[in-house]
């Protein structure tokens, strides 16, 4: 019994394990029919994504693609086994690929510009419009491209890589290139070639073609525009002026005399040295010959920058300006250093062999500098190379009167791309058309995944404005650029664009009580314009200021800007893709400060950021305030009668009187209105501007006018020399500061900070002369951490705005609509990247798509 | 044959004072130089090595002997760079042609039949109604209705393109491929394309801003002339020899008319050749007009010259030719005789 119930219980077992295997099979075997339908499904679903991203169909067959797809879909999910699944799919794929198709998706960018390219040969181009063509059909070793928002990177292109070999000099090198010992970085540079780059007949780019196109950019004969992009400045090659003036055998060769390691003339003498002056630098002034650089003698007359043309006592010598400027004991004896020359050599006959450009293999080249330069900037220029092509080249050299030139880039036919896209036509005056050049490394290198979407570019030439407005909103352009009239329409587009400049619109004023007295006597109408000598004033017409509906209603599309500098200047661009100036705590802190605002707990603003962006520098019951002060000084002072009225010249454009400008000038006439209202000044103050001046700045520093309005900027990437212009006379354009009366070596500034170190703030007062000098080159903390120089900066920032000598308005921007058919990586911009360029430009629609778009809307778009 | 021969001599003449005068003004105005910096140096150095810092009279007689030696009229540096002038010129001829041609086409036999129309139906509301036309495009500038055709005609009905085809596009929308309409472009024989349907279509627009002045104008002065010929005694006389009204207007009257107006025909096709500024801009037409323009904006001495020169020809020749019209009108009218 026992046994037989074991063997009954062995049995059961037996027949449950039978069962429970016979039931995973059964269950195994469902779950790969299923996976098998799931696959081809997914299969032909990708299959029908792709046939939609890659060609375009009418509307009938785009319902016949997706009646094909359903119809598959039924079939695979009908199918009795794994091969009824596969020849389903299989027939699904036959008949989405059967569906006629329109063709291929085409991705049509279309610009326009103002004028036709002339030349865009690298070595002589010369307009916006030439350098608008190779931007497209050229690409440098490397391209800033974006990395995330507000973040850049280096992409390299033509070169696989860049390494600065400086320090591995060997002592035949030092001797060679003139490299010091102290010199670590910044003189030798290896570029490893991308192997893969070809020009756009399939012909490679090697090692060879950079020194070719080198040799040609810098020789003597053709004297090329842009060779001095490599003989001259920071990225100078190695003896890349000698080779350029090998036509001047001879000629002398001058270098500052701070290389000699003198910093003043007298040490400089003593040494023995000949003097020279830097003219062109100094002053801004080149000899009839376009000689800069003069001996310190009585033989030359140069005319004084500074002195109306019509002058005749306005030319002096160069040894004038020395013992007045430069000499030791001068004012400006501290710039002898850099101003001051001597005879460094002179041409002398080289080979090419000692330019500092040669190969090292087929696909490595060495770039020696003149002097020493960052990774950074070396990086920067290298986003434009000079590379031409040898045989198109030599073929357009001809010979007019005494120089040899080409046409190289001047027609299809004379020139060769190298970049993702090349030139289908060029019809002058009319229309450039760009495709994509298929010998181009990055359409295969699968480093470009994703980027240049688009396929064509139509580029027309168009100057007329209505025009221009009139194809965008017919879907005929994919970008404008628009004009302040325009905004008024425009202005609240989703679709707009504003690219800030550096520059800053201010309006600056001479505020020389002696200056204005004249002014006021020579123009004998009763109007007083004296008051102007008053802070108070001044800055009243600052408070009164509604910046906000100025760039609204009379730019085009101006930003408001209460701080000097605008938000496109980096302090340190290199290491921090993000270091903002204005973004700064200093500078934020500075502004806030300065225009009253509060924050923290229990303000109106919970943090400085918050304060910042909340400033708008405007404020009606201050302005009256600070004009009934002025009113008062001014009484007492007996330099206004009550009653008078205040007619402020303003020297406002170089050019004629524009539609803008009189709007501006009623503008102003209303904020001064309003800020007067209830005022002992109450309808007395107005501005009147004046056109068709040669130099409104010079003019209102030389005593000529009393005001101006114009723009102040400086260098994007090193914003601690950006206000040198503006502070010392010596660097600023023609050697004079706008704002007549300003002296920066009599305005006191106290900075506190932590300048030793040692855990406590000190307080450190000098004048803003040589607070300035102190951030700029060879200054005492030149070498600081950006925290300190960025306290300087602020601090120099915020006393030229309490001088008020000078107040911003706006900063410049170019305004632009861009279509619904395109999609920029960022709306926001970047010195770096821009919004992403052509590179990461995608599109919302296909040109059919887009034409099938445009007529739904019928034929016109709105963009309002 | 004798006056013709002496106008000639007179013409050179003038088109010498006119070149020397020209030149010496042109380069008067001496291009910016750079601020500073090495550029400055590039560009003193280019100026020496093509002698533009010699005295301008030796420049001048270095201009002149080439173009007496080598028919070499220099060269452009700013708008076609490195081209001889010459070719500059000619190369933006065929738009400013093409366009000029189809408006003198429309342009003449409609204005000559409204002015005739308007006189033979003198002081009736044809005539008033023809009038008026004639008030309003002879009084208002050819860019304002140059703004209203494309607004109305591109923008608002969407009948034709606003600006004139480029070549490229007519090559395609003819559907010829991208690489045949490349090759065309490339090879310079372009005619067909100039000459077809779709560039024509693009042409219209500014065809009829043109044409609206030319008409008015030659209408009013046919009726004018139609007016005065046709109240003229002869006209009585040959009414009265029994010709219908017709036939004293075909035969007699339009006949005496057109001797002023023939003339006027003809300096309209001379202008042909001149391109209109204004109306280039707004149609995109890469035509003459805006060339003399740029030319001067841009201190392309050569081109400038060369365009000054090679208008003040056609203008002095046609007027040689005008004044030799009116003896082959009316051989009654014989030049230079007393």
């Amino acid at each position: 019994m026992g046994k037989l119930r074991r063997t009954l219980s062995m049995l059961l077992v037996a027949v449950m394990l039978v069962t429970i295997a016979s039931l995973g099979m059964a269950c195994t075997k469902q779950e790969d029919g299923g996976d098998k339908v799931t696959s081809a499904l997914s299969s032909l679903e990708a299959h029908l994504n792709a046939l939609k991203s890659e060609y375009d169909y009418s509307e009938e067959n785009m319902s016949a693609l997706q009646a094909a797809y359903d119809n598959a879909v039924k079939a695979i999910k009908e199918a009795e086994d794994d091969a009824a699944v596969d020849t389903a799919l299989d027939g699904g794929k036959a008949a989405l690929d059967a569906v006629e198709r329109i063709g291929e998706k085409q991705y049509t960018l279309r610009e326009y510009i103002n004028s036709s390219p002339a030349s865009w040969n690298a070595h002589n181009w010369q307009t916006n419009g030439d350098s608008y063509v190779f931007g497209y059909t050229e690409i440098g070793w490397v391209d800033s491209t974006m990395k995330a928002e507000g973040e850049y990177q280096w992409t390299y292109e033509m070169a696989e890589s860049i390494e600065d070999i400086t320090a591995q000099a060997s002592a035949e090198d030092k001797a060679k290139w003139n490299i010091t010992d102290d010199q670590t970085s910044g003189r030798m540079f290896k570029i490893t070639l991308n192997k893969n780059a070809k020009w756009q007949d399939g012909t490679p780019i090697n090692a060879d073609t950079y020194i070719y196109s080198m040799q040609q950019l810098l020789s003597p004969e053709m004297k090329n525009y842009r060779a001095d992009l490599y003989w001259s400045g920071e990225n100078a090659v190695y003896n890349g002026e000698m080779w350029f003036k090998q036509d001047q055998i001879g000629a002398k060769t001058y270098g500052p005399i701070s290389e000699l390691g003198f910093a003043s003339a007298g040490e400089t003498l003593a040494a023995g040295y000949e003097l020279f002056i830097d003219m062109g630098n100094f002053w801004g002034v080149a000899g009839e010959d376009g000689t800069t650089v003069f001996p310190v003698t009585d033989e030359t007359l140069i005319r004084d920058p500074a002195v109306p043309e019509d002058d005749p006592e306005g030319y002096v010598s160069p040894k004038y300006v020395y013992e007045t400027y430069l000499a030791d004991g001068a004012p400006y004896a501290s710039y002898a250093g850099s101003y001051l020359m001597y005879i460094k050599g002179e041409i002398v006959k080289i080979d090419w062999e000692d330019v500092g450009l040669y190969k090292l293999s087929d696909y490595e080249l060495v770039y020696v500098t003149e002097k020493p330069n960052s990774m950074f900037n070396f990086l920067i220029s290298g986003q434009t190379l000079w590379l031409v092509y040898e045989p198109l080249y030599e073929a357009g050299k001809k010979q007019v009167e005494n120089l040899v030139t080409t046409n190289y880039g001047t027609s299809i036919d004379t020139y060769m791309a190298y970049g993702p896209y090349k030139l289908a036509t060029f019809e002058k005056d009319k229309q450039i058309v760009f495709v994509r050049n298929e010998n181009w490394y990055g359409w295969t290198d699968g480093k470009h995944e994703g980027q240049f979407q688009t396929t064509q570019i139509k580029c027309e030439v168009l100057t007329d404005q209505a025009t221009i407005l009139q194809k965008f909103n017919k879907g005929e352009l994919d970008t404008v650029s628009l004009h302040s009239d325009d905004l008024e329409e425009y202005g609240s587009s989703d679709y707009l664009l504003k690219t800030p400049e550096t520059y800053t619109m201010r309006f600056f004023f001479n505020t020389n009580l002696d200056v204005l007295k004249r002014l006021e006597a020579e123009r004998n109408d009763g109007n007083n314009i004296q008051i102007l000598s008053i802070q108070e004033f001044r800055k009243a017409m600052s408070w009164c200021f509604d910046r906000e509906s100025w760039c609204k209603e009379v730019t085009a599309g101006e930003i408001p800007q209460v701080g000097l500098l605008s938000s496109l200047y980096y302090y340190d661009v290199e290491n921090n893709p993000k270091s903002v100036y204005r973004n700064s705590e200093q500078a934020m802190r500075g502004i806030v400060n300065f225009y009253g605002l509060t924050y923290g707990e229990g303000q109106r603003y919970e943090t400085l950021e918050e304060a910042y962006r909340a400033c708008t520098g405007f404020d009606l019951d201050k302005a009256r305030e600070l004009f009934t002060i002025a009113y008062n000084k001014a009484i007492e002072q007996g330099i206004y009668t009550d009653g008078q009225n205040i007619v402020i010249n303003v020297g406002a454009a170089r050019g004629a009187s524009t539609n803008e400008l009189v709007k501006q000038e009623k503008k102003f006439n209303d904020f001064l209105a309003a800020g007067t209202q209830g005022t002992p000044l109450e309808g007395k103050v107005s501005v009147k501007y004046i056109y068709n001046l040669n130099d409104r700045y010079g003019d209102v520093a030389d005593g000529l006018r009393e005001a101006g309005y114009g723009g102040l900027g400086g260098a994007a990437f090193y914003p601690y020399r950006s206000f040198n212009s503006y502070i010392d006379a010596e660097q600023a354009v023609g050697g004079k500061i706008s704002e007549g009366n300003f002296d920066a070596t009599k305005v006191m500034v106290t900075i506190k900070y932590d300048f030793d170190g040692d855990g406590t703030e000190d307080e450190v007062t000098d004048t803003l002369f040589n607070w300035n000098a102190s951030i700029g080159a060879g200054g005492k903390y030149y070498d600081a951490d950006h925290d300190l120089k960025l306290t300087i900066l602020s601090a120099i920032e915020v006393t030229i705005l309490d001088e008020c000598h000078t107040f911003p308005i706006t900063v410049t921007a170019q305004v632009q609509l861009y279509s619904k058919k395109i999609k920029y990586a960022t709306t926001n911009y970047n010195i770096m990247y821009g919004y992403g360029g052509i590179r990461l430009l995608t599109y919302n629609y296909s040109d059919y798509e887009w034409d099938q778009y445009v007529a739904s809307q019928g034929g016109t778009l709105s963009y309002k | 044959m004798k006056y013709i021969i002496k106008r000639i001599l007179l013409m050179l003449m003038t088109l010498f004072i006119i070149m020397t005068i020209s030149f010496v003004l042109i380069k008067m105005l001496q291009p910016e130089v750079p601020a500073t910096g090495a550029a400055v140096e590039t560009e003193m150095a280019r100026r020496r090595a093509l002698g533009y810092d010699k005295p301008i009279l030796v420049q001048y007689g270095i201009y002149l002997r080439n173009i007496l030696t080598k028919w070499d009229w220099g060269t452009s540096w700013k708008i076609d760079y490195l081209s001889d002038a010459t070719e500059v010129l000619f190369s933006r001829m065929a738009p400013t042609l093409i366009v000029n041609i189809y408006a003198f086409i429309i342009s003449v036999p409609l204005g000559i039949l409204f002015g005739i129309y308007a006189a033979l139906k003198k002081n009736k509301w044809q005539d008033y109604l023809i009038s008026t036309g004639v008030m309003i495009f002879v009084s208002v500038p050819s860019f304002v209705y140059a703004f209203l055709l494309q607004y109305f005609f591109y923008y608002k009905l969407g009948w034709f393109p606003s600006t004139v085809s480029s070549l490229y596009d007519v090559g395609i929308k003819m559907g010829l491929g991208q690489s045949e309409v490349t090759a065309m472009l490339a090879s310079g024989d372009t005619l067909r394309l100039w000459l077809s349907w779709p560039m024509f279509v693009s042409m219209v627009l500014p065809v009829m801003a043109l044409s609206f002045g030319t008409i008015a104008g030659l209408a009013r002065f046919t009726r004018a002339e139609l007016t005065e010929v046709l109240t003229s005694d002869f006209m009585l006389l040959a009414r009265a020899k029994g010709l219908t009204r017709a036939q004293a207007t075909i035969r007699h009257a339009l006949k005496n008319a057109m001797v002023p107006i023939f003339p006027m025909i003809i300096s309209e096709f001379i202008l042909i050749m001149s391109g209109s500024l204004v109306i280039e801009q707004i149609f995109g037409i890469p035509g003459v007009g805006k060339l003399y323009l740029q030319s001067i904006n841009l201190l392309d001495y050569d081109v400038f010259l060369f365009v000054s020169m090679f208008y003040t020809f056609i203008g002095l020749v046609g007027s040689l030719v005008i004044d030799m019209s009116y003896g082959i009108i009316d051989p009654r009218i014989r030049m230079g005789e007393r």
